[in-house]
């Protein structure tokens, strides 16, 4: 346990050392971009890494979370406090009955189903222009308010999502060592031994996909409160989709921090390329960004810790060649938190 | 009523040539790729930017567009779809995912983000078709469509090289034993899959407006196509294709174009609910699996 808590620790003082070194906007920016993608993407990992369910629409749960904080607590007149953990409520409940739509299905139909719910999720909100703003979003007025979530400066969301980050992680380890991550992680490894060892496959999916989206949606509302512009595109398209699948497998699924990897490392590519490049070259990041992906996924499928992972096995492997069968299981990773 | 079911006919014969690529390759390689609508994106653009440029006809330019693609093709399959082959699956979908960013990325730098169209006369030039009148362009699209389903499935029916390719579907390491060339098969097989799909964009670009980000569109509808019609059959995209075309047609049709979308991923959905080995499909793992 302590090896866990130590690196929570460093990402706790480090980030908050952060606005204490520097001033500047962009970097703050940067930070807090980081850690809701971070937030995010350790949300998809519930599904994607833990249970192995590749959903290609997550990001329908990260628009409830936006649009549902944002249009209860203008709309309704529901604090916002409360209409935050209220829409993530409403996300769990959408997940669930998608959930008992499309995890019968598996493979390659299950990714095509996801995919589907979230061009229906775009759908929707681009029809329903009435209350969402069609394709033009929603702007929500900057006017601070501690307790509306918009604040004055950059350090309080700062320090907001660095909380919420560490919430989700610390939630993510809990579920880990607990019996629903042992079950989650049976049916990734082999889904038919697992049913036949008496875990119920169907209520343990059900379960990931009713956290993940939980969290998720967490994650929406804190993008909506920091960005203060939502529209159908930067939350539920299906590039927003693909985020958190992106960062935690480029990062590496099987970790813990892999996720927050894959943040810091997309999100500086994003914010530096447009930095470097400019708007000159409009595509350009895109093409980085998507040859990153495919090295990646072909060289180095369980992403850069697993990567690390193996490295040091490879030394260990090479320090003890006569004891072969004390090699460490490769898929140790999640086991031994 | 009849001109709903023309129209939507016509534009089902062009799906089914879209989506033909696609259960093409999942078919014999098992790969669902996600690139798909990026392609036919590449056909109509580079279509419609050749032609605007020489001032030619898009049906002349078309055949060399689908010849270039040959080695697009080869050099895909080489960096990417060949060491994927046999992967876990998300290293798959996320491969050929990544594929796609990088295939709309290209198509934004070289030609911009702006609408690109083309204006021929002979296929804006309309014709009457029993009593309905139609675009020539969308009947020669239908027509060329369908012409070359049949060539694909003559070739895949009745010539030796079909005959190995159906081997390395059934059971490629079977194949292998008897002395057919797996890797070379499926090299085959992607190219052709890849120029069919070239080919349907460059048909329907003379009656249709292209951007670099329409491949998604391509790449959902083709989904909800050979979903429909069963993955990996050829007559299944077909009759998937031209149900998806009508029913998307009455759709825009009775509903408005905004929800035509909409109906048709309602569709999607309920078919992987009711029966996602599809109309045709043989039925797999996954699907048996699905449908339990």
């Amino acid at each position: 346990m302590l090896r866990r808590i130590i690196p929570i620790a460093v990402i706790i003082v480090g980030f908050s050392v952060f606005p204490l070194v520097t001033n500047d906007n962009f970097f703050q920016n940067l930070t807090i971009t980081i850690l809701i993608f971070a937030t995010f993407a350790t949300a998809w990992n519930i599904a994607g890494g833990l249970t192995g369910l590749f959903s290609l629409g997550h990001g329908v749960m990260f628009a409830i979370g936006a649009y549902g904080a944002v249009l209860l607590s203008r709309d309704v007149g529901i604090p916002v406090l409360v209409a935050i953990p209220l829409s993530a409520v409403v996300a769990s409940l959408v997940a669930l009955l998608i959930g008992l739509m499309s995890l019968r299905l598996s493979g390659h139909y299950f990714a095509l189903a996801t995919l589907a719910f979230g061009a229906i999720g775009v759908v929707l909100l681009n029809n329903f222009a009435d209350i969402t703003g069609g394709d033009e979003g929603i702007s929500i007025p900057f006017t601070p308010d501690p307790w509306g979530l918009v604040f004055q400066g950059k350090v309080p969301y700062l320090f907001l999502n660095l909380g919420v980050y560490v919430g989700t992680v610390l939630i993510f380890i809990a579920l880990v060592r607990s019996k629903w991550g042992y079950r989650m992680r049976a049916i990734r490894e082999d889904e038919t031994t697992a049913r036949s060892m008496g875990v119920s496959v169907l209520r343990t999916k059900l379960f990931a996909v009713s956290l993940s989206a939980f969290l998720s949606s967490i994650a929406g509302s804190m993008f909506a409160f920091y960005s203060l512009y939502i529209t159908p595109e930067n939350t539920a398209s299906v590039s927003t989709s693909l985020e958190p699948a992106l960062m935690s497998i480029i990062g590496g699924m099987g970790g813990v921090f892999g996720p927050l990897i894959g943040a810091i490392l997309i999100t500086l590519l994003q914010q530096q390329v447009i930095t470097v490049i400019g708007a000159a070259v409009p595509g350009l990041a895109n093409l980085i960004y998507g040859a990153l992906l495919i090295v990646c996924i072909l060289l180095i499928p369980k992403g850069l810790l697993g990567f690390l992972d193996q490295l040091r096995l490879s030394k260990r492997i090479a320090k003890k060649p006569a004891q072969p069968e004390e090699i460490p299981e490769p898929e140790k990773d999640l086991e031994s938190v | 009523m009849l001109d709903v079911l023309i129209l939507g006919l016509l534009a089902g014969g062009v799906l089914a040539l879209v989506a033909m690529g696609l259960t093409l390759i999942f078919g014999v390689m098992d790969v669902v790729n996600f690139a798909h609508g990026e392609f036919v994106m590449l056909g109509m653009i580079v279509t419609a930017t050749l032609t605007n440029a020489w001032g030619s006809s898009p049906y002349l330019v078309a055949p060399l567009v689908v010849l270039g693609s040959v080695p697009l093709g080869w050099i895909i399959f080489q960096l990417v779809i060949r060491p994927s082959l046999g992967k876990s699956l998300y290293v798959q979908v996320f491969a050929t995912l990544g594929l796609g960013v990088v295939l709309q990325a290209i198509a934004l730098i070289i030609f911009g983000p702006n609408t690109v169209a083309v204006n021929d006369p002979l296929a804006s030039s309309r014709i009457n078709l029993l009593g309905v009148s139609v675009e020539l362009g969308r009947v020669i699209a239908f027509v060329v469509a369908l012409v070359l389903f049949v060539v694909v499935w003559l070739v895949l029916d009745k010539s030796r090289l079909g005959q190995e390719i159906r081997a390395v579907a059934q059971d490629a390491g079977a194949a292998r034993i008897v002395g057919v060339r797996v890797s070379r098969m499926y090299l085959i097989v992607f190219i052709s899959g890849i120029a069919l799909t070239v080919a349907a964009g460059a048909l329907i670009v003379p009656f249709q407006a292209v951007t670099p980000a329409s491949g998604l569109t391509f790449a959902l509808v083709s989904f909800v196509v050979v979903v429909l019609g069963g993955f990996g059959s050829l007559m299944g995209a077909l009759v998937g294709g031209l149900v998806v075309g009508v029913i998307q047609t009455a759709a825009g049709f009775y509903l408005g174009n905004e929800w035509s979308q909409g109906v048709l991923f309602l569709l999607f959905i309920i078919i992987l609910l009711v029966r996602p080995s599809g109309l045709m499909g043989r039925t797999t793992a996954d699907a048996v699996a699905g449908g339990r």
